[in-house]
């Protein structure tokens, strides 16, 4: 294990100075240093604010999951309602036809119901036969004055 | 103080999460914006890049099955990101010599450089025209002295892969400073 450490250290040597020998250690070195110029509170800051970011996104998680569980919500309560509404329609109509048993409507009733209804067919009647003995006096005339004019003639 | 995969374990068993993600991100927060830092020269590109790193940590560590060390996992978020940034800004900014000429310059004397030489320019220069990758593998090997089996576990290629880029890498920066 140690020699293979070794081996990589080497290794990590070799590699590095292929590098140096291009640019020197110092350049390279400079180079990194440069790039890790940031000012003392840079850290800390960018710690809050990915605390901060995570912390919004967590916030807009919950309240979309808050509206999400609403909608469901008000879905399944839609679904419950209109099922309620259909079964309570459908029975209202079952009983309807269960309650017109004709046993159970009073005689009178009935004997009211077909006497309105006669009268009703009475006076459709008589005015239709009226109306038919109009036509039939108008036609009758009609009849007599032809033969009048054709004795005339 | 507790290692890495204990911090990992407490935060995929617990539901105060923040506790060890923070020790996570206090421990490992420098290595990875240097490192994000030297890829794209830039403080602030460098500064959004590292935070996003860590949101994509915060929302994946549930799913980490700790099959390499977390560092390995961590340093392959940032190679995504810091080439998926890259890959945007090329795209918006459309690859133009001229402004990548402009951008050298103002990198190397600007005031992230106050003591920039001719040879500093130069590695600069170099290092920006190594392809992304290439850039990637030699600053984890030279900076920040990882094995290969790591580099090319980060990189997505193989320990083979990885020395080659790193080599190319270097052949490719001695090319550039004879053009110079």
């Amino acid at each position: 294990m140690e020699m293979e450490n070794t081996k990589k250290d080497i290794s990590l040597i070799e590699d590095k100075a292929l590098a140096e020998a291009i640019f020197s250690k110092e350049t390279l070195m400079q180079f990194n240093e440069n790039q890790q110029q940031v000012s003392s509170a840079f850290f800390d800051q960018q710690q809050a604010s990915i605390l901060k970011a995570i912390g919004q996104q967590k916030a807009k998680v919950i309240v979309f999951s808050k509206y999400r569980r609403m909608a469901v919500a008000a879905s399944l309560l839609a679904i419950v309602a209109t099922t309620y509404l259909y079964i309570q329609s459908s029975k209202q109509t079952t009983a309807t036809v269960e309650y017109v048993k004709i046993e159970e409507i009073p005689s009178e009733e009935i004997e009211n119901y077909v006497n309105s209804n006669e009268l009703i067919a009475e006076i459709d009647w008589s005015s239709e036969i009226n109306e038919e003995a109009d036509m039939f006096e108008e036609s009758k005339i009609d009849i007599n004055s032809n033969k009048d004019t054709n004795k005339a003639e | 103080m507790q290692n890495d995969q204990t911090l990992v374990m407490e935060f995929q068993q617990s539901t105060q999460k923040e506790g060890p993600f923070t020790q996570l991100l206090k421990r490992h927060q420098q290595r990875v914006y240097y490192q994000i830092k030297r890829m794209l020269n830039n403080h602030m590109d460098a500064d959004d890049v590292a935070q996003q790193v860590w949101i994509k940590v915060w929302n994946k560590l549930d799913g980490f099955k700790m099959e390499s060390e977390f560092s390995t996992w961590l340093f392959r978020i940032a190679y995504n990101e810091t080439l998926n940034f890259i890959q945007k800004q090329q795209k918006q900014a459309g690859f133009n010599e001229t402004a990548e000429k402009i951008d050298y310059e103002e990198a190397a004397t600007g005031s992230d450089h106050p003591k920039s030489t001719q040879i500093q320019i130069a590695l600069d220069r170099a290092v920006k025209q190594l392809p992304e990758k290439q850039r990637f593998v030699f600053m984890l090997r030279y900076f920040e002295a990882l094995n290969y089996e790591k580099i090319a576990s980060i990189t997505g290629t193989t320990v083979g892969g990885a020395k080659a880029n790193y080599h190319q890498a270097i052949k490719k920066m001695e090319e550039i400073l004879k053009q110079d």
